[in-house]
């Protein structure tokens, strides 16, 4: 067997010597740093299971002054034992992001913009909604007169990246409310 | 997962087939890697070369959508080689089974087809019974109308020579994969099979699934450790929200949402809950009415008494399948008025997403929870449509990160694992349990101040969390669990839950989770079980009641030894009467009850007449297929739904020649919101492309790197061309037919943006499930001018 | 410390690039502006290492006789036991490339490195890149901070399936020598890379499961250049204040248009 190695070269490509590429950032660590010791050392941590796939691999994060300065495999989890993969070693740009939502956004009918809501603004405008859309959409009785109860005039998608507990709180605020329309993930 | 992620380990073969393992669960192969380490070998059966495929012993290609036709010929081969588990057949399944005489099958259809209505009546799918309503068996598994013999006729017509043809796999790598894998029929050997997406997206999804279970059975290996089926989900509590009932179809705990003949709920369990006499059949399903009760005292507490059904008239009733394509349907047909999108992306993610786009427009309104600005949010932003002729409004909600909250979430292996709040979320964002909570707390105020109609479920749910800015987690977890309504103390495990009213649980598989005891899945002691198989029975909780591999009496004869003594699971200890090892499947000793309890009849079924399309798999091709069937007359699954209408084009070969396939890689996930807005994982993969091979690159004057344009009949797309080896055109009766792949992560959203390869699939699903068919369809390609 | 070192067995790599990531998580450097897959081979991004990228996972794609591999490799600095950049380090009385006295670990220090190249000029393998904005040569740490406190280095811990381990030495030879056999076993054509390479070795083992030829961007008999020597002493005169970039880079310049006429003449 044979390669030609300039063939290879040539559609490889070679590292440049010296360069200024461009990135998404800045540097954040000079050899200082370094030389101060584990830059987690005096940083509160706690678990966590990562958010990606589901095999469910721990992780520990930590804190230093309020804000995740590391995120990196739990060597005791038993599945993972300390690795993971590029997904999950690339969590805390999800956490410090700054395309990140820290604001409750609204799109009027027919806008081209987002404007900038309160909670407190948000909260009661959306459940009128759900509230309108209910009652004009509601089906008590089929057309054989059966009992239905259910409103088809509002669907209900996601789950799949919530909790457990907000999975329940989600299904049983659908179903008191009658949405039939309810899917997840799981579907597709 | 039967088994769970660690178990891999304790695998002699390992078969990944209609998933990648290595790319979209990395960490698999920490436990793949460890088996192969202990001289485990590695199939890989895909139609592309992956990086799964680098790593195994055997790759087989095939082509998409013949799952079917390629297991049917391994299984065919390993029964005319009696090279299957016979002790095993007899004891576990229903291979013994005599089936009615009046069940038949001709010509890609099997009795009871009704073409009007796309259905089977399954009236002759049973089996014969004796006096006491018991099912006839033929142990010898020699009697033509045994389960066994049907199912050995029906294989028969998958010739490795008929196989080959329809799959485009060579016949020597056919065989080669059946004396790999089948050599995990021996007793003390098992195989493992781990699958995803590439198994379930398609019309013959379901049946795809079970002919890997039919194939497990075949060798023995369901129970056992290192066996098992395995369903690898992508994300990360996508077992929970299924768990959870957050399908049309599902309450919590695998419950049935009632339908409109449930008008009552005596109706509802007398449907619901099967019925079986033979005594040895634990059928735990007859369980039904403690569970539905149960969750019924969670909903509405004090509220739901006997007298009023327990609140049962304020459960919505279906008359129709409301799945995700039907959703979208109905909202492309203004039917639907508003959404809550709650994390989840269906403008990136949902097929057809050209009509799924256009199906958000026709609502007043969109609520939407996510941490990032995504394409559903976001729709009215998509550079292809016009803002000012779009009427919905939206309201975007800021939602808290994993890290950012505290609760639990539920891994493949089923194992519930608590996590904590490390920060604050950003700015204004907000976990999921408190949106959650705060539009019931605002829909409940507006129904006590107007009745509006039947305000009775929302008014009367019982809906306390504590009085804290944060609904307290721990309360929901709890009532999650359930409770002994008249000591008030938290339930035990689910065998005490009661269906007169005076037990709660709001997720019956969930029970035993949260007791007296604390809380289970925030456990961390990696103290093994007496096994020493990895099972970890003292880290997390694992739902049902922490078995960490279910139906395990099948990893023991009749007599309760192991049939694997080197990696046991349970095994009975006959002084003390005892199972020990992992937590049995029902603690009655061996013999004294079938293994399968959560089948009806006790026996893992061979036969499957609950099935939509057959009690048998049978190939039929893809809704768009380059060839003709060549197993019978039936082209499609004859009992998917086909919907018209507008935006539902089918394209045929003559327009559209090649195979094309969509697929995840390792370095984005899922709609991509999680990924392309992550500058690492961008930096790895900043791209959309197309994959192709060398041949058809030729055929199409394309070099690796050109802009290609991808269309079908829904739409179009333009990507890079990553020309490559690992792409190979598929042989079929002597023709060659190439194949693209296409990543489906990308939108118009984000650091990363790029064309959405949902585009181009098709509104189509699976018969039994409706899951869309992302993973075969027909498209062309040329190379983009300018 | 006993002499550290890194096995990379990469027949075990499945390229999720966990270790490519983990390496920038770390190190906090900045994710590369990239486009497509330039590279051949797969998915390889960015090009080639860079002030922002200390570890790359490099993709060969390789047919012959019908039969596929799809082969990976991590691409990074090879820590030797008897560094060249080290020795070429013009700065002086204490090494900008320099040897952490407590881990043995070859890094740069910021403070002291000038940018001037020379490292870079000398590395066997061409690995260290300079940031010619900051005027700094980059390039793996082995993580000496994480070591020296105890904790396995970044890419190591985060390896999905131990394709990369950390451990002693004589200790990561010795599992290195075991793969070899394993994948002999398999009809493969193990080569381990690193142990006698530049006859003292390199901290980085690698396992390569086929031979040298499928990594042709791999020196098959890597060698410091012979006029390190010649270097050293034409800078001997110049002390720490007097040196710059400038100045080793023609230097350099000289040595190389020396090097050329010379090899013309041969």
């Amino acid at each position: 067997m044979k390669i030609s190695r300039r063939g290879f070269l040539k559609i490889s490509g070679g590292a440049t010597g010296g360069a200024v590429l461009g990135t998404f950032g800045v540097h954040l660590r000079t050899s200082k740093a370094y030389a101060e010791g584990l830059k987690t050392q005096y940083a509160k941590e706690s678990t966590t299971i990562c958010p990606y796939c589901g095999v469910g691999c721990g992780q520990i994060v930590s804190v230093s002054d309020g804000k995740i300065i590391n995120i990196e495999g739990d060597p005791d989890h038993p599945i993972n034992q300390g690795s993971l993969c590029s997904k999950g070693a690339a969590l805390i740009q999800v956490a410090n992001n700054d395309k990140r939502m820290t604001k409750v956004l609204y799109r009027a009918p027919n806008s081209d913009k987002w404007e900038e809501k309160t909670w407190d603004w948000a909260l009661p405008e959306i459940a009128k909604r759900i509230k309108k859309t209910r009652d004009e959409n509601w089906l008590a009785n089929d057309k054989d007169g059966k009992v239905v109860n259910r409103t088809e005039g509002i669907g209900g998608l996601g789950g799949a990246a919530l909790d457990n507990e907000e999975c329940y709180l989600w299904s049983k605020l659908a179903r008191a409310l009658g949405i039939v329309y309810l899917e997840n993930q799981a579907r597709i | 997962m039967t088994n769970h992620w660690i178990d891999i380990k304790n695998a002699d073969c390992v078969l990944i087939i209609g998933s990648n393992a290595a790319e979209n669960h990395p960490i698999s192969f920490r436990w793949v890697t460890k088996a192969m380490e202990n001289g485990a070998k590695l199939i890989s059966v895909d139609p592309r070369f992956t990086r799964t495929s680098s790593r195994a012993d055997i790759y087989a290609p095939i082509r998409p959508g013949t799952d079917i036709a390629f297991i049917n010929g391994v299984m065919c081969y390993l029964i005319e080689n009696n090279l299957y588990n016979k002790e095993y057949l007899v004891d576990h399944t229903t291979a013994s089974y005599l089936v009615d005489p009046t069940f038949g099958f001709n010509d890609g259809l099997f009795t009871g087809y009704d073409p009007t209505k796309r259905m089977y009546a399954k009236d002759t799918w049973k089996y014969q019974l004796d006096e006491n309503g018991i099912p006839k068996k033929d142990p010898t598994l020699s009697d033509s109308q045994c389960v066994f013999q049907l199912l050995r006729k029906h294989l028969s017509r998958y010739t490795l020579e008929k196989v080959s043809n329809v799959t485009g796999c060579p016949p020597e790598l056919i065989v080669e994969v059946a004396k790999t894998y089948g050599a995990t029929g021996a007793k003390d050997k098992s195989g493992t099979i781990l699958y995803a997406m590439g198994t379930t997206q398609h019309t013959v999804g379901t049946q795809n699934v079970r002919i890997y279970s039919m194939l497990q059975l075949l060798l023995g290996n369901v129970g056992m450790a290192g066996g098992g089926i395995n369903a690898m989900r992508g994300e990360s509590n996508v077992q929970g929200s299924t768990d959870y009932g957050l399908l049309f179809h599902l309450l919590t705990g695998y419950l049935k949402t009632p339908r409109v003949e449930n008008q009552t709920l005596a109706q509802y369990l007398e449907a619901t809950t099967p019925k079986f006499n033979d005594p040895k059949s634990v059928n735990w399903w007859q369980n039904t009415p403690k569970y539905m009760v149960s969750l019924l005292k969670a909903y509405w507490g004090d509220n739901a008494q006997k007298e009023n059904e327990f609140c049962y008239q304020n459960l919505p009733k279906l008359s129709a399948n409301c799945d995700h394509i039907a959703m979208f349907e109905a909202m492309y047909d203004g039917k639907i008025k508003g959404l809550i999108a709650m994390g989840q992306n269906p403008a990136v993610g949902g097929p057809n997403v050209n009509k799924e786009r256009k199906a958000l427009q026709k609502l007043d309104w969109l609520v939407a929870a996510d941490l990032w600005e995504t394409e559903t949010a976001g729709f009215w932003t998509d550079p292809e449509v016009d803002p000012k002729k779009i009427k919905t409004e939206v309201f975007m909600l800021p939602a808290a990160a994993s890290m950012e909250k505290e609760g639990s979430i539920t891994n493949s292996g089923r194992w519930m694992q608590w996590r904590y709040a490390a920060v604050h979320p950003p700015g204004d964002a907000k976990s999921d349990l408190w949106i959650l909570d705060r539009i019931y707390q605002e829909v409940k105020k507006l129904y006590a101040a107007d009745a509006g109609v039947f305000p009775d479920p929302i008014l009367s749910l019982a809906w306390n969390y504590g009085t804290g800015e944060e609904p307290d987690v721990h309360m929901v977890a709890k009532e999650i669990n359930g409770y002994d309504l008249a000591t008030g103390k938290l339930m035990a495990k689910f065998a005490d839950l009661k269906d007169d009213g005076t037990t709660s649980s709001g997720n019956w598989i969930f029970c035993a989770s949260y007791t007296e005891d604390g809380n289970m899945a925030a456990r961390r002691d990696l103290t093994d079980a007496p096994n020493n198989i990895g099972l970890f029975p003292k880290w997390s909780w694992c739902w049902p009641v922490n078995r960490r591999i279910i139906y395990n009496r099948a990893s023991c004869d009749l007599q309760g030894n192991p049939y694997a003594p080197q990696k046991w699971v349970i095994k009975w200890n006959a002084e003390e009467k005892k199972w020990t090892g992992d937590v049995p499947d029902g603690a009655a000793p061996p013999g004294a009850a079938y293994s399968f309890i959560m089948r009806t009849e006790g026996h893992a079924r061979l036969f499957g007449f609950g099935l939509a399309d057959g009690p048998f798999p049978e190939h039929y091709e893809p809704l768009e297929s380059p060839v003709k069937n060549l197993m019978s007359s039936q082209q499609n699954n004859p009992t998917i739904k086909i919907w018209a209408g507008e935006m539902n084009m089918v394209g045929t070969p003559d327009k559209f020649p090649i195979i094309a396939t969509t697929y995840r890689v390792t370095e984005h996930w899922q709609a991509g919101q999680m990924t392309r807005n992550n500058p690492w994982l961008v930096e790895l993969m900043p791209d959309m492309f197309v994959e192709m091979s060398n041949s058809l690159a030729k055929a199409k004057g394309v070099k690796h790197g050109d802009k290609v344009r991808v269309s079908t009949a829904r739409g179009h797309i333009v990507a890079y061309a990553v020309v490559t080896n690992r792409f190979k055109p598929f042989k079929l009766n002597g023709k060659a037919y190439e194949q693209i792949g296409l990543p489906w992560h990308f939108g118009f959203k984000g650091l990363a943006k790029g064309d959405s390869a949902n585009s181009l699939t098709p509104h189509v699903g699976d018969a039994n499930t409706n899951i869309p068919e992302y993973k075969a369809f027909l498209c062309d390609v040329v190379k983009e001018v300018g | 410390m006993a002499e550290k070192a890194i096995l990379l067995d990469m027949e075990k790599c499945i390229a999720c690039r966990a270790c490519q990531v983990a390496c920038k998580q770390w190190n906090e450097l900045p994710g590369e502006k990239t486009t497509f897959f330039a590279a051949a081979g797969g998915y390889q991004n960015p090009i080639g290492l860079s002030p922002s990228t200390y570890n790359l996972i490099k993709f060969y794609e390789v047919e012959e006789q019908n039969k596929l591999r799809w082969l990976f490799r991590s691409h990074r600095c090879m820590q030797c036991v008897d560094p060249a950049c080290v020795k070429a380090c013009p700065v002086t009385p204490v090494k900008a490339m320099t040897r952490d006295e407590n881990t043995g670990a070859i890094h740069v220090n910021r403070e002291l490195c000038i940018g001037c190249g020379a490292c870079r000029e000398y590395c066997p393998f061409t690995i260290p890149v300079i940031d010619t904005q900051a005027e700094k040569s980059t390039k793996c740490t082995f993580c000496f901070d994480r070591l020296g406190n105890g904790l396995t280095p970044a890419c190591a811990k985060v390896c999905p399936t131990n394709c990369l381990v950390f451990g002693d030495r004589d200790q990561i030879l010795e599992m290195a020598h075991k793969a070899v056999e394993r994948l002999k076993m398999k009809g493969r054509h193990p080569v381990i890379y690193g142990e006698k390479e530049l006859s003292t070795g390199t901290k980085k083992i690698f396992v390569l499961p086929e031979a040298l030829d499928y990594y042709p961007d791999l020196p098959k008999n890597p060698k410091v250049s012979e006029d390190l020597g010649l270097f050293n002493e034409l800078l001997k005169p110049f002390g720490t204040l007097t040196l710059t970039a400038a100045l080793v880079g023609m230097v350099l310049a000289k040595i190389r248009e020396v090097k050329e006429k010379n090899e013309v003449k041969s």
